[in-house]
């Protein structure tokens, strides 16, 4: 069956359903194929397990014999329910085909009943039943339509001939094909694993429903290999067939995904290297950019600051110049400026004055995660505009060798700090475990964020010689210029 | 990358001052206790592959099931009373309007063709009515709902299969869509569409009430339910409870898990309980809804006849086939002939 894969929408066919509506209407009005309570199925069903007073087409006057009345009804049944079960409406199929089986067993009591009419009493209605559940069954697959029969007619007496024939008839259309339900599910297009078992009883072999594209370990892996494969494969696979090796591809057994878990923690938990590692990957990048932009606006605060300390300054050394508190020999001849810097410490040196406090947390070691880029900045490109600035002004040395002091301090600091970082990127490389992941987002974010959890390393002494030597320092030094270019491109706080 | 970083995340492992974790560079490994030393990492901190990987413990599974217990008792009643009570009011409505043709067709007492063309204004009402329903509402209510149900059943839970084939609007275009088609003297069933109407009472019971919302967190529990729901329907449906059970069993035949069926079988004796004391009320007792009424002896054959009834079962399975055959060729023409297309996905 060719299956066109688009929900119909503009093309509903109500022309279709109209048509077949008047055409179900004439035949039941011409074969009279209603009673007083109802037109529909239910009302035929209970007639054929009665008296059979509808099916008889005495609507048309009593010509037709017994027989010939069910045949006719049968035939109309038969097209009445294929026409209609095909409707897109919501539309049930069990009662009519419980219906055309028993009209089916009634033709077949009937003729029993004039067979042997002199052996013995015929029941007709109870081969309609059977005959009924029988070709329900078949319809359906299932050989509960025998119970739901004998409960429906309140008649225990006939649960044994209705199950013999249930079985019988389903058993049967199962060996043979799907079901009405298996033919729905065929033709809205809604797979199930069902219909590939039907499917496989007749034609399909092992490679038909294969997945051939399922990963395999082999039984000498490498660690990072194996987490390579977990993830690649995640929410794919289940269970990973074992192999002897890539090149003898000889099954030895196969591993379920949460057994190679816990491998994995218990194996992982013996580097503690990687624990650093996952520190450093632990902050993502958007809670970096906030952290630089409020250091960009905390700069940016400290140089206001000194702008106005530099014209406070100059003021207080023209309010001296001129109210003339001091002796004349206290008075130096070059004014205010070898008088003010005790001033000018005092005012740096009191709490309300942020500048200082600034540079103290500077020094301090848990945030020299954000100092430490600020300082990078300053070092690397932008002090010497600083300077400049600073020069332009105001023309007062003392703040501005403070500064530079602890610019230099900084410098130190970042250099022992980048060394470490070298280190860990170097670690993070050979570990290999986040080579996929590093390489994804870029290896400098992953320096930078190395950048970040140094504090917390630096008091564990100084890093290895060895490291420092080895070929990949020069590597990591060049990630690292990558890394801070980087950063001073994206977010300088003085451009 | 992504998934990765979100599975870091985890507060024990956050970057704090006061414990620095215990990673120095040259460090080796710790080779004397690794038993103790794996213990206590996967107890305390290395629940961190597990959440990359987003497993969860199969122990928390079986506390969502434990836990779940009490509201799943009170979850099936509920739904066997509300899906009985619907199915009773739809098959109540459906023999109103059945009875309304019959009222119709008889004002023609001189056979002159003029019942016949009011009822063809009757019967084409409905049945378009039921039409347009699916067209306008949702197309997924068209057709007997027992297929989709058994791809619900059949495959992988998802969330977009559930809103798809058991949404509201499904759920309003099936009832009202089925009370019209059943009294438009098609030549259609009613137990289809009212296991779909039951399932979509369980999923929307689910997913509205917060009292049942648990329920949706377990898959297993959630196929669980949809089975009670289509003993419901057919229990109610036919006044069979013990079938309707048998029949939910059978259409989920493939994996059915026996030690569960107590569920469906008090959802189904609800529903069915529920199904009849709305009939009953409306007045239907001699109804064939409840009861088909059988003229038929206290021994209705004899051993015999058991010949008979084997070569009947025999043929009628043939017969059974054929007829499948011819379904899926009436299909194939309308498909291919109207375009009437029936594909929903």
């Amino acid at each position: 069956v060719n299956q066109t894969v688009k929900p119909f929408t503009k093309s509903y066919p109500l022309i279709l359903v109209f048509c077949v509506t008047l055409f179900t209407a004439s035949l039941i009005y011409f074969t009279r194929a209603y009673d007083s309570h109802s037109v529909g199925v239910i009302a035929m069903v209970s007639d054929i397990l009665s008296d059979g007073r509808i099916n008889e087409l005495d609507g048309l006057g009593g010509h037709i014999s017994h027989l010939g009345g069910l045949i006719i009804s049968l035939i109309v049944r038969v097209i009445l329910t294929l026409l209609g079960t095909n409707m897109p409406i919501p539309a049930g199929i069990f009662m009519p085909v419980f219906l055309i089986g028993g009209i089916l067993g009634r033709f077949i009591g009937i003729i029993m009943h004039l067979m042997l009419i002199s052996v013995g009493k015929i029941d007709i209605p109870a081969y309609a039943l059977v005959g009924a559940c029988a070709f329900a069954a078949g319809v359906t697959h299932t050989i509960s339509v025998a119970v739901i029969a004998v409960e429906m007619t309140g008649n225990i007496h006939m649960l044994l001939p209705c199950l013999i024939v249930s079985v019988l008839a389903a058993g049967i259309t199962k060996s043979k094909g799907c079901s009405v339900y298996d033919q729905g599910m065929l033709n809205k297009g809604l797979e199930s694993f069902q219909l590939l078992l039907m499917d496989s009883i007749t034609a399909n072999k092992a490679g038909d429903i294969m997945d051939s594209n399922s990963c395999s370990i082999p039984s000498l892996c490498s660690l990072s290999n194996l987490v390579s494969i977990l993830q690649s494969t995640l929410n794919m696979q289940e269970e990973y067939p074992l192999i002897n090796s890539i090149s003898d591809q000889r099954i030895v057994g196969s591993v379920a995904r949460t057994e190679l878990y816990i491998y994995l923690e218990a194996k992982f938990a013996e580097f503690d290297q990687l624990t650093v590692l996952r520190h450093c990957l632990a902050r993502d990048y958007k809670r970096h950019k906030v952290n630089l932009i409020r250091k960009a606006t905390k700069v940016a605060n400290i140089e206001k600051k000194r702008r106005y300390l530099g014209k406070f300054r100059t003021v207080v050394a023209g309010f001296l110049d001129k109210i003339d508190i001091f002796g004349d020999e206290d008075r130096p001849s070059a004014g205010a400026h070898t008088k003010l810097p005790t001033h000018e410490m005092d005012l740096v040196n009191s709490p309300t004055m942020t500048p200082r406090n600034e540079m103290d947390t500077v020094r301090n070691p848990l945030q020299t995660s954000e100092s430490a880029d600020t300082g990078f900045h300053d070092i690397e490109s932008s002090s010497p505009k600083l300077r400049e600035k600073e020069g332009g002004s105001s023309g007062k040395s003392s703040p501005r060798t403070r500064r530079d002091s602890v610019i230099d301090e900084l410098g130190i600091l970042t250099t022992a700090l980048s060394s470490n970082a070298v280190a860990l990127a170097k670690q993070a490389e050979a570990l290999s475990l986040s080579a996929a992941s590093v390489a994804s987002t870029g290896v400098s974010e992953m320096a930078r964020m190395a950048f970040e959890s140094l504090d917390t390393d630096r008091d564990h002494g100084p890093v290895d010689t060895d490291i420092l030597h080895s070929e990949a320092f020069s590597a990591a030094i060049d990630i690292l210029n990558d890394a801070s270019t980087r950063l001073q491109v994206n977010s300088h706080p003085f451009t | 990358m992504e998934k990765l970083a979100e599975g870091y995340h985890s507060p024990d492992l956050s970057l704090s001052p006061t414990s620095p974790p215990s990673a120095s560079v040259s460090s080796p490994p710790n080779p004397q206790n690794p038993l103790h030393k794996q213990i206590e990492v996967r107890t305390e901190q290395n629940t961190w592959v597990r959440d990359i990987f987003q497993i969860r413990s199969s122990n928390e599974a079986d506390d969502l099931q434990a836990s779940a217990a009490p509201s799943i008792l009170l979850f099936l009643f509920t739904l066997g009373g509300c899906a009985g009570l619907l199915n009773g009011l739809i098959l109540w409505a459906s023999s109103a309007l059945s009875q309304l043709q019959v009222v119709i067709i008889s004002q023609d007492v001189n056979h002159t063709g003029v019942g016949l063309i009011y009822f063809w204004i009757s019967a084409s009402i409905c049945a378009l009515g039921s039409a347009c329903l699916c067209k306008y509402i949702s197309p997924h209510a068209a057709g007997s709902g027992l297929p989709e149900f058994k791809y619900l059943i059949a495959t992988e839970m998802s969330e977009s299969d559930h809103n798809r084939f058991l949404a509201f609007r499904v759920f309003v275009a099936k009832v009202f869509g089925l009370i019209l088609s059943s009294g438009s003297s098609l030549s259609i069933g009613s137990e289809g569409p009212l296991v779909h109407t039951a399932a979509c009472i369980a999923f929307l019971l689910m997913k509205y009430i917060g009292e049942f919302g648990d329920i949706m967190q377990s898959p297993s529990l959630v196929k669980q339910v949809f089975a009670a729901s289509a003993a419901v329907g057919v229990s109610s449906a036919f006044n069979a409870p013990v079938g309707g059970l048998l029949f939910s069993i059978e259409v989920t035949s493939s994996f059915y898990l026996v030690a569960n069926y107590w569920k469906s079988f008090i959802a189904a004796v609800a529903g069915s309980v529920a199904c009849n004391i709305f009939l009953i009320s409306k007045g239907a007792t001699s109804d064939p809804l409840l009861t088909l009424q059988m003229v038929i002896n206290p021994h209705p054959f004899v051993k015999s006849e058991f010949i008979i009834f084997i070569l009947m079962g025999i043929s009628f399975g043939f017969l059974a086939h054929y007829f499948l055959k011819l379904h899926q060729k009436v299909r194939f023409c309308l498909v291919s002939c109207l375009q009437l297309n029936y594909c929903v996905r």
